[in-house]
């Protein structure tokens, strides 16, 4: 019996294997993605591609963020890439982790394409030791979305939204509450709002050297301390998660987000609220703070491990094509960062759902004007140690204090 | 406040019965959410909708929903039996066959379930790949064949097992994987049903080892595919995610109350022995 079980053993194992000896034709592509916008988006880049090169075929797989992120990790760190896809889609705020800790496994590009004509503000993420290894896809130009009918009912219209500090906003949104009931802003834990309003500063959580900076960062203290004011001042619906901050937005529980512009997709899933939207660019913090910033957002890699680097850099040219871009800006509602779309006549046409205003050209001006930052590696411990002092700050402790413990716990986790 | 009579048993009752509905109300609500719309869901609409079928057919237009629930239910049943069977035999071996290094071998084991996956996934990825083994049943089943807290399960419950019934069959000639399949497992009912519902409830949950070695669409397991619903972009479809969620629980809590009588008697019995 036991001789029985072990030679069934050995041929389910040796089947098994040989199975997955098989190797894919050099003709195939495997792509990794995650989201809704971003599936449709390599979907159709692919269906070009292989109308273009019918004998190449390209496998698309859904594989989430943060799933994507671990595999790619245990299979970086292993030095054995089985498994492994030859393009994946990467989060921009990871891109300098992956790039610093594990050199040498990301392909080259600027041999490949232009990077000029890609909004600088991206492609600044995916810049390493002078090379650039990531393809930047959507525009994630931050800006205020706003209800126009709200704003009309409290006597205001979107250009008294237009180029105001964050204090006049703060004024204005405690006269529409009072006239309509409404909060002014809804937001989940100012996590995203953080990082919109740090990097309107111009400059970003790290010092040259790579240590965080963050109780001499004017734009930090004065992010800090906005985020203080919008807390106190009541007219911001605070949600718990993104569900409800979504919810809230579908539900026409408040008048504005400030966020970046992938949140129209959101926003256009209540048809019913067409017409009644308007667009314009954020508050700034003060004297010295621009109106112009970004959040979110992710670009396409290719991996060193791949056999078919090629080929790979071929495929993902189509994001340069006009046919694809119009697809992306029609059907998408979404703005890509290759800046010679802004030609496109899609990109000029007035948009039904924000009551005619052109949004997409609005957003193509936007992402040309964001500022261009340095990110470091550690911006999830900077992120997770920001929120922290952002709770401190709103249980009574002084911004400085917040601040300070914060670069102190951001400097020793760099540290090791 | 007396406790005792007619009065104390409706309002025992009546606590109990509140205390039940407020526990199972989060998996009404997941049930009521998996036949509404994704905006209804956010809006907190709290009644059975009509969206049930839109929503079913959204998992299986995903291409995903219906192999990685195969999947699932292959992968976890083979584990489950098999992890059974083998780490029954080495508990019911550690208790009723003799050696001098029983003990230490024992305490090798126990000490392997202080060791976090985390800790052994890269070199335990090396090793499957360089088996050929990545995406294959083997490598989602093979480190949960043998786990120390079922071995340890079975050496427990084996020591409360007479002895004598052992010596007696060995008189009248029966074999030992005889005695082991005739007179332990028909005895053992209850310790194999905690074993079983918990083994199943682990290699169905679990998400790490399969995430990591399943890497084709088409092999991953229904957590993997619910991880990746809820990060479908900026707008996830919570009709969707519901159902989803809705067919993952339901396994497990068939299981569970199919061998709910004898899984509790698993327990208190392995107290009392």
């Amino acid at each position: 019996m036991k001789k029985l079980l072990s030679l069934v053993l050995a041929v389910a194992l040796l089947a098994t294997m040989s199975m997955a000896a098989l190797a894919e034709s050099d003709k195939e592509l495997t792509v990794w993605y995650s989201g809704g916008v971003n599936g449709k988006a390599i979907r159709k880049a692919a269906e070009l591609y292989t109308t273009a090169n019918p004998d190449v075929t390209i496998n698309i797989e859904e594989v989430a963020t943060s799933d994507r992120e671990t595999r790619l990790t245990v299979a970086l760190s292993s030095g054995d890439m089985s498994g492994m896809p030859d393009v994946t889609l990467f989060q921009d705020y990871s891109s300098q982790k992956f790039l610093q800790f594990f050199p040498g496994n990301f392909v080259e590009l600027s041999s490949a394409f232009d990077f000029s004509q890609f909004a600088a503000d991206k492609v600044g993420y995916w810049t390493y030791d002078g090379g650039v290894y990531g393809l930047p896809f959507d525009s994630a130009a931050s800006a205020t979305f706003a209800r126009l009918d709200y704003l009309e009912a409290a006597g205001y219209t979107l250009d008294d939204l237009k180029g105001i500090t964050w204090d006049e906003f703060i004024e204005i949104g405690l006269k529409v509450k009072e006239a309509t009931g409404k909060y002014m802003l809804t937001e989940t834990n100012y996590g995203n709002l953080l990082m919109v309003l740090v990097k309107s500063s111009g400059k970003w959580y790290f010092n040259e050297d790579g240590t965080a900076n963050m109780i001499n960062n004017p734009g930090v203290v004065a992010a800090v301390e906005t985020i203080k004011k919008l807390h106190e001042s009541g007219i911001v619906k605070e949600n718990s998660d993104w569900a409800s901050y979504i919810a809230s937005l579908n539900n026409g529980d408040a008048v504005c987000t400030v966020t970046g512009n992938w949140i129209l997709g959101s926003i256009v899933g209540a048809q019913d609220q067409s017409g009644k939207w308007g667009m314009t660019n954020i508050p700034s913090m003060g004297e010295g703070f621009g109106h112009y910033s970004s959040n979110g957002g992710s670009s396409w890699v290719i991996l060193e491990s791949s056999q078919k680097k090629d080929l790979a850099k071929d495929f993902l040219k189509i994001f340069t094509d006009d046919t694809f871009n119009t697809f992306v800006i029609n059907e998408l509602a979404t703005v890509p960062t290759y800046l010679p779309a802004q030609n496109l006549d899609c990109i000029k046409a007035p948009y039904a759902f924000t009551n005619g205003q052109a949004v997409f050209a609005d957003i193509m001006d936007y992402t040309a004007k964001t500022p261009v930052i340095e990110y470091g590696p550690f911006n999830s411990e900077v992120e997770a140690n920001m929120l922290v002092a952002v709770e401190e700050v709103f249980a009574g402790k002084s911004v400085a204090d917040a601040l300070q413990t914060a670069e102190e716990t951001v400097n020793f986790l760099i540290e090791e | 406040m007396n406790f005792s009579g007619k009065k104390s048993y409706f309002w025992r009752h009546a606590l109990l019965i509140v205390c039940s509905l407020i526990t199972s109300l989060p998996f009404v609500w997941i049930i009521i959410c998996s036949t509404n719309t994704s905006v209804d869901v956010l809006r907190g609409r709290l009644t059975l909708g009509s969206n049930l079928g839109v929503n079913f057919q959204t998992l299986v237009d995903t291409g995903r929903f219906l192999p990685a629930f195969k999947n699932s239910v292959i992968y976890s049943v083979t584990t489950t039996l098999l992890a059974v069977c083998i780490s029954s035999a080495a508990g019911y071996g550690f208790v009723v066959y003799r050696s001098k290094a029983k003990d230490t071998v024992m305490a090798v084991i126990l000490l392997s379930m202080m060791i976090p996956t985390a800790a052994i996934l890269i070199p335990m990825f090396r090793l499957f790949s360089r088996m050929k083994l990545l995406n294959t049943i083997f490598a989602f089943m093979l480190p949960s064949l043998a786990t120390a807290f079922l071995i340890f399960l079975f050496r427990q419950a084996s020591q409360s097992f007479p002895g004598e019934i052992i010596q007696a069959a060995r008189i009248d000639g029966l074999g030992e994987w005889m005695i082991f399949f005739r007179m332990f497992i028909p005895t053992m009912k209850p310790v194999y049903s905690t074993a079983i519902v918990m083994t199943f409830m682990n290699t169905w949950n679990a998400f790490l080892w399969p995430l990591v070695v399943m890497t084709d669409s088409q092999k991953t397991t229904m957590p993997v595919f619910l991880s990746l619903l809820t990060d479908s972009g900026y707008t996830p479809d919570y009709g969707a995610i519901m159902l989803a969620v809705t067919v993952t629980t339901l396994p497990t809590l068939i299981i569970f109350f199919a061998l709910q009588k004898s899984f509790i008697n698993g327990l208190t019995g392995s107290v009392k022995g």
